[in-house]
């Protein structure tokens, strides 16, 4: 028979236990309250690093860079900028090895989209040319005078003012012709610069 | 005296050899800088590099130095249009060129005889004549079956820009940045305006193919 005593020990015993298990539960429950509590986290978008590309000239003495941004192409010779391009998803801008002209007043840029290719010529300091034009499109120049020849690649110059441009046609596989940048005359030649 | 015939610049010289230059056919190069002189490329009129000789830096050949030791040599890639050169396996610099378009870049293997700061080139006739002074950083070099009188070099271009495509008469044209580099790390080891080999000082090999 349990007596008074007995009674009480047990009780006591109960009590502790029951208060030891409700102190656990209260410390976990204030833990996983802790651990629910995310700190709030600013989101930053960053904005992609611009690519730049450069190409120094056979002297040394002129750089030309394409500094190519999320909207804006920017042409810069010697650290200035001499002409913007806008972006376009479809379109891949470089700067070819041979783009400087030997006295260093000209350069070309390669133009390479879905439908084609095109090459751009601009003077150093970002001068106009004749019809007022900030450069001369190569390949659109030749198509009005040669319609049923395509460029496939300009390589680079034969001298200080002329372009070299290598082309085929469905009668020849191979043609090359230069390109006088000052007078825009297409000059067919006798040989080939493949 | 077939050998001392040409150095003075007689007419002996055998028509079976080849000549990178024939504007210079006969006679052995010399070192030239005409800064006043214009130069003729492809009917267009040129104008060469300025060079003054006294603010030249003779940059010395340090044995072991720039890149490390070992024997230095010039690969030239008719091809590929490219040099590359390489100091014991260490890759020194790679670039490309243009070898002879109107006249063929012999192949073979070379060694460079003497280096010259600038000299004169010239040849060609009607509409591929060319004459071009203050022809920068030289490297002539021969073999035996190409003689020293055959003229090719290794040099910087200042009249074209087409490098990686053959445009010259039969020597190995490079950018002027890339001529000097090399011009300045070759054997012989730079003493002047003009640098022959000799027994403590000889050229660098140059093989193409």
């Amino acid at each position: 028979m349990l007596n008074t005593k007995s009674f009480n020990n047990y009780l006591l015993l109960f009590v502790t236990v029951v208060g030891i298990g409700l102190y656990l539960l209260y410390v976990n429950r204030n833990e996983s309250v802790v651990l629910s509590i995310e700190p709030e986290i600013d989101m930053v978008v960053s904005t992609p690093a611009p690519i730049i590309v450069s190409q120094i000239s056979p002297d040394g003495t002129h750089t030309v860079s394409l500094k190519s941004e999320a909207d804006i192409n920017s042409v810069i010779v010697n650290d200035q900028v001499i002409a913007t391009i806008p972006s376009d998803s479809n379109v891949e801008l470089s700067i070819p090895f041979n783009t400087w002209s030997p006295d260093n007043k000209y350069f070309f840029i390669k133009e390479k989209k879905d439908d084609g290719e095109e090459f751009l010529v601009m003077s150093k300091a970002g001068q106009v040319f004749a019809d007022e034009s900030l450069n001369l499109k190569v390949v659109e120049l030749f198509a009005t005078s040669h319609p049923d020849i395509t460029i496939n690649d300009v390589t680079g110059w034969a001298a200080p003012n002329l372009l070299i441009i290598n082309a085929r046609s469905d009668k020849e596989s191979k043609m090359s012709f230069w390109f006088e940048v000052t007078t825009r005359k297409f000059i067919r030649l006798s040989n080939y610069f493949y | 005296m077939l050998a001392v015939s040409v150095a003075i610049g007689t007419s002996k010289y055998p028509k079976s050899i080849e000549c990178a230059n024939p504007g210079n056919c006969g006679t052995l190069p010399t070192v030239a800088v005409e800064n006043e002189a214009l130069g003729v490329f492809n009917n267009q009129i040129v104008i060469p590099p300025k060079i003054d000789l006294a603010l030249d830096t003779v940059v010395a050949n340090v044995l072991g130095d720039v890149v490390g030791q070992g024997e230095k040599h010039i690969y030239v890639d008719l091809e590929s249009q490219t040099l590359t050169a390489y100091e014991g396996d260490k890759l020194f610099m790679q670039t490309p060129i243009s070898s002879g378009k109107w006249g063929r870049t012999p192949p073979g293997e070379y060694s460079i005889w003497v280096k010259m700061r600038s000299t004169r080139m010239a040849g060609g006739s009607g509409a591929d004549y060319y004459n071009l002074p203050n022809v920068p950083y030289v490297m002539f070099f021969y073999s035996p079956k190409v003689p020293k009188i055959s003229g090719y070099s290794l040099h910087g271009a200042y009249w074209h820009n087409n490098f990686g495509h053959a445009m010259s008469h039969g020597c190995v044209n490079m950018r002027q940045i890339d001529a000097e580099k090399i011009y300045n790390w070759a054997t012989p080891a730079t003493t002047g305006s003009i640098t022959y080999v000799d027994k403590e000082n000889t050229g660098t090999k140059i093989t193409i193919y």
